[in-house]
């Protein structure tokens, strides 16, 4: 079947790490388990051949003699200190071997504690692709209110005015994933997931993180003189007859592109999520009227039968609806938004890399130089990590997705033709 | 003697088989259908059918004679005179081949329904309608029922119900039902309306992201095949729903009927209200003259005038006599007056509530296969939805290996 191996997948993606706190490989040999990580893929397949599969021993099989690190964010907590007051994420780390859990870490972090890791490795490893974050406020949500329905205010309105505390956390709750999302993919990658700073942040208890993030930030290994002027957005980034630039430009276009299609994808998502929500209301008021019928047949002391099955039926479906709108936009929507943020984060380090290149050809420096060479080979296998990330977690978006319309509307052929098997035997009254 | 009693539709199939149309003048715009009539004996099969032209005013016509003549009779209704609760604007025209094709199938039943009610298919006016090309107007013009002033305006018809007169509970939550029903059908009718629109929307914007996944699929390299196929079947999904849609509509013109069936309810109530009222008044008159009568026999009248004429006539016996015998005579008319509108009253009563049963049997089956329809309908619909999105989840399958 195809899900356990999507999921079996998925879960080699986040989880394969060869850096792990006892610290078993060292950093040199990053590059080459980068490419083990990116074919290790086809070794799983091959092994998969000829061990029999069977769905829980897969994961443990494919990680034989690996590492394994699971990262949880969850559990938004409300936290209020004398100045101010705050939501606190549990993070817990999860350390495997052969599949048989050898270490489990949890501490508690807040948003900012988060968004001080991504500066401070922006900053460390400009080379980098780094996932982004989850934003910090709804502002984007209320955005795409595009009310063609009094209806559909109304409806909106109702349910947050009624409900701003429960809305608030669960809209913590989707943020989670975001987090989540953010440290898996740090994780992942073999260079960045052995930085004492992020072990600091997986595992230090609350003093130790304050004062470290109390020190002065770290050196970014780029000059002062390209920092400021990878801020100059008008610089375009022209190629001076070396060979790589061009292989670059090529990634740059495709990255435009597929951010654009992306943005599309997000635009047209919300726009069926709102189509969706009006069939929604309009069911509803259907099914009302159904039931004003059958008050109406039972008043009069008539055959109800007819119309109760049918009102049943009505009543099914409004609520599969119900249920497969409260998770379109959190499991569908806000994943694409992250992509195409995603894509905006490999922009910049394209950017980046096409400044230093600049420089290092005006500067004429050997060590420049070879930093260059590095920050090539660096980009190039971030991103054909990502790329690979990318294909494999859209396809699953777009695989739930549509699996869970599949789950609908297989139920709605059964309470349809339940009711319709219902109504052709002939009543008793005959 | 079964030959007396068969109704038409017992002796003949009976057929709309086909529409034409027709212009009424030089100018397009005037152009009307008229539908063509088709009976055939079904002792004889190999016999000629009989075919006349009808258009749907004819049919109007036809039908108004038939409710004034038999008024406790719940006569079958035809299709609506203009389309209503429709999702789409194009079955606005009631010239459009679908629309015709709908009108086409209700007249049918109407005229089916109408030849297998016993009373009315023995109607000379229904007989010449369908077998004979012309006669049937005139039959209908000199029987005078369409021009009694038997039809009852609406705000007295008001004043009836609101004066209670009939005791009768069957008749009574037989006008309330009709009411309320009528009310809830339509609103029904006007929810699915809005909702077909909706989900036509919605339908639409899947051939949308249809499109953006196939153009997308050209700039990607693993993802290009899943999205390739994805977009395909976007579109197939996208296509489905319009005829689906239209099916709906046609559907609903059935709950349509039924909700008109409430209309009939309400007139025969109001004409049995209507009889029992006149008994009653009939019985109020008798009661007057009785009165008077008995006043004068015993000489126990107080009006002045009365007593200033015999004085002044010189009233002797013998008037007196005469006067005495020309009240009775007329209270024996009275009387029967009564006899006569009793026996209406329990008549059409009994008839009516013949009918009512008759009715309500009919109404749950059709009912029933209205319902039934319609659950079967969302079933195929969302059996189709259903393909679409498990193709579109499979091109997104990670496994090489088909299910």
């Amino acid at each position: 079947m195809d899900d356990p191996l999507s999921r079996a997948l998925r879960e080699d993606e986040q989880g394969i790490s060869n850096a792990h706190e006892n610290g078993q490989s060292t950093p040199n040999v990053a590059d080459s388990d980068c490419l083990e990580n990116a074919s290790s893929l086809s070794i799983s397949h091959s092994h998969n051949d000829w061990i029999l599969p069977s769905t829980n021993e897969r994961r443990e099989e494919v990680e034989v003699n690996e590492e394994q690190i699971k990262i949880y964010v969850g559990d938004p907590k409300k936290h209020k200190s004398n100045l101010d007051s705050f939501i606190t994420y549990l993070v817990t780390t999860q350390t495997y071997n052969d599949g048989v859990q050898i270490n489990e870490t949890n501490v508690r972090r807040r948003y900012n504690d988060f968004v001080w890791l991504k500066n401070l490795l922006d900053v460390k490893y400009p080379f980098n692709i780094i996932s982004p974050l989850p934003v910090k406020h709804t502002l984007s949500k209320k955005l795409h209110v595009v009310a063609d329905d009094g209806e559909f205010i109304r409806r909106r309105m109702n349910g947050e005015l009624n409900k701003t505390q429960k809305s608030e956390l669960v809209f913590h709750f989707r943020k989670c994933s975001g987090l989540q999302n953010f440290l898996r993919r740090i994780i992942n990658n073999p260079v960045i997931s052995i930085d004492p700073s992020v072990q600091l942040f997986l595992t230090a208890d609350d003093e130790a993180l304050h004062s470290a993030q109390q020190q002065p930030n770290p050196t970014s290994p780029l000059t002062p003189q390209m920092t400021s002027s990878t801020s100059n957005p008008f610089r375009q980034p022209i190629g001076r007859g070396k060979p790589i630039p061009s292989e670059f430009s090529r990634t740059d276009n495709q990255i435009q592109t597929l951010q654009d299609n992306l943005r599309k994808l997000e635009r047209l998502s919300r726009k069926i999520e709102s189509d969706q929500i009006a069939i929604h209301t309009e069911e509803e008021h259907l099914l009302s009227t159904f039931k004003q019928w059958l008050d109406t047949e039972r008043k009069y002391d008539e055959n109800d039968s007819l119309v109760e099955t049918v009102c049943n039926a009505e009543q099914k479906i409004v609520d599969n609806q119900d249920d497969l709108l409260r998770t379109t936009n959190t499991k569908y929507i806000e994943p694409i938004n992250e992509h195409v943020l995603f894509t905006g984060i490999v922009q910049d380090v394209l950017k980046r890399r096409a400044q230093f290149s600049d420089n290092v050809t005006a500067g004429n420096n050997e060590e420049m130089f070879d930093q260059l060479t590095i920050a090539n080979e660096t980009i190039k296998a971030d991103v054909q990590r990502w790329t690979e990330g990318k294909d494999k977690e859209l396809m699953d978006l777009f695989h739930s997705m549509a699996n869970k319309k599949v789950d609908f509307y297989t139920q709605s052929v059964n309470a349809w033709e339940q009711a319709a098997a219902k109504l052709s035997t002939p009543t008793n009254q005959r | 003697m079964t030959e007396e009693h068969s109704t038409l539709f017992d002796r003949y199939d009976i057929q709309i088989s086909n529409t034409e149309r027709r212009n009424s003048s030089i100018a397009i715009q005037d152009c009307y259908i008229v539908y063509l009539i088709e009976c055939r004996l079904k002792a004889n099969k190999e016999d000629e059918s009989i075919c006349v032209f009808r258009r749907y005013s004819d049919f109007e016509t036809l039908r108004n004679y038939l409710v004034a003549k038999y008024s406790w009779v719940i006569v079958p209704v035809l299709p609506e005179k203009t389309i209503s609760h429709t999702w789409s604007k194009s079955h606005q025209d009631r010239t459009s081949v679908e629309v015709v094709e709908r009108r086409r199938v209700l007249l049918e039943r109407f005229l089916q329904h109408v030849c297998a009610h016993p009373t009315l298919s023995a109607d000379s006016a229904v007989q010449t309608f369908l077998l004979q090309n012309d006669g049937w107007k005139h039959i209908v013009d000199t029987s005078h029922v369409l021009n009694k002033s038997e039809s009852l305006i609406p705000s007295f018809k008001l004043n009836l119900m609101q004066h209670e007169r009939t005791k009768d509970k069957r008749f009574l939550d037989a006008y309330q039902y009709a009411i309320d029903l009528n009310n809830v059908l339509h609103n029904v009718l006007r929810a699915r309306a809005k909702l077909a629109d909706r989900i036509f929307l919605y339908y639409q914007s899947h051939n949308q992201l249809g499109r953006l996944f196939s153009e997308w699929s050209t700039t990607e390299d693993k993802l290009g095949d899943s999205l390739q196929r994805a977009g395909h079947f976007l579109d197939s999904f996208a296509g489905q729903i319009e005829e689906y849609l239209h099916e709906e509509d046609a559907l609903m013109d059935f709950l349509k009927h039924q909700a008109s069936y409430c209309d009939v309810i309400k007139s025969v109530v109001e004409k049995h209200e209507q009889l029992v009222e006149d008994n009653s008044k009939q019985e109020t008159t008798l009661g007057v003259k009785r009165t008077q009568r008995d006043a004068y026999a015993t000489g126990k009248m107080n009006f002045s005038v009365n007593a200033l004429k015999s004085k002044l006539f010189g009233e002797n016996d013998q008037t007196r006599y005469a006067k005495i015998e020309t009240m009775d005579s007329d209270i024996n008319d009275a009387v029967l007056h009564c006899q006569n509108a009793d026996i209406r009253v329990k008549e059409f009563n009994k008839n009516a509530l013949i009918e009512l049963d008759f009715y309500k049997t009919m109404k749950e089956e059709q009912m029933r296969e209205i319902l039934r329809s319609y659950c079967l309908l969302q079933a195929r619909i969302a059996k189709a939805a259903l393909k679409s999105w498990t193709n579109i989840r499979d091109s997104f399958s990670n496994g090489q290996t088909p299910i």
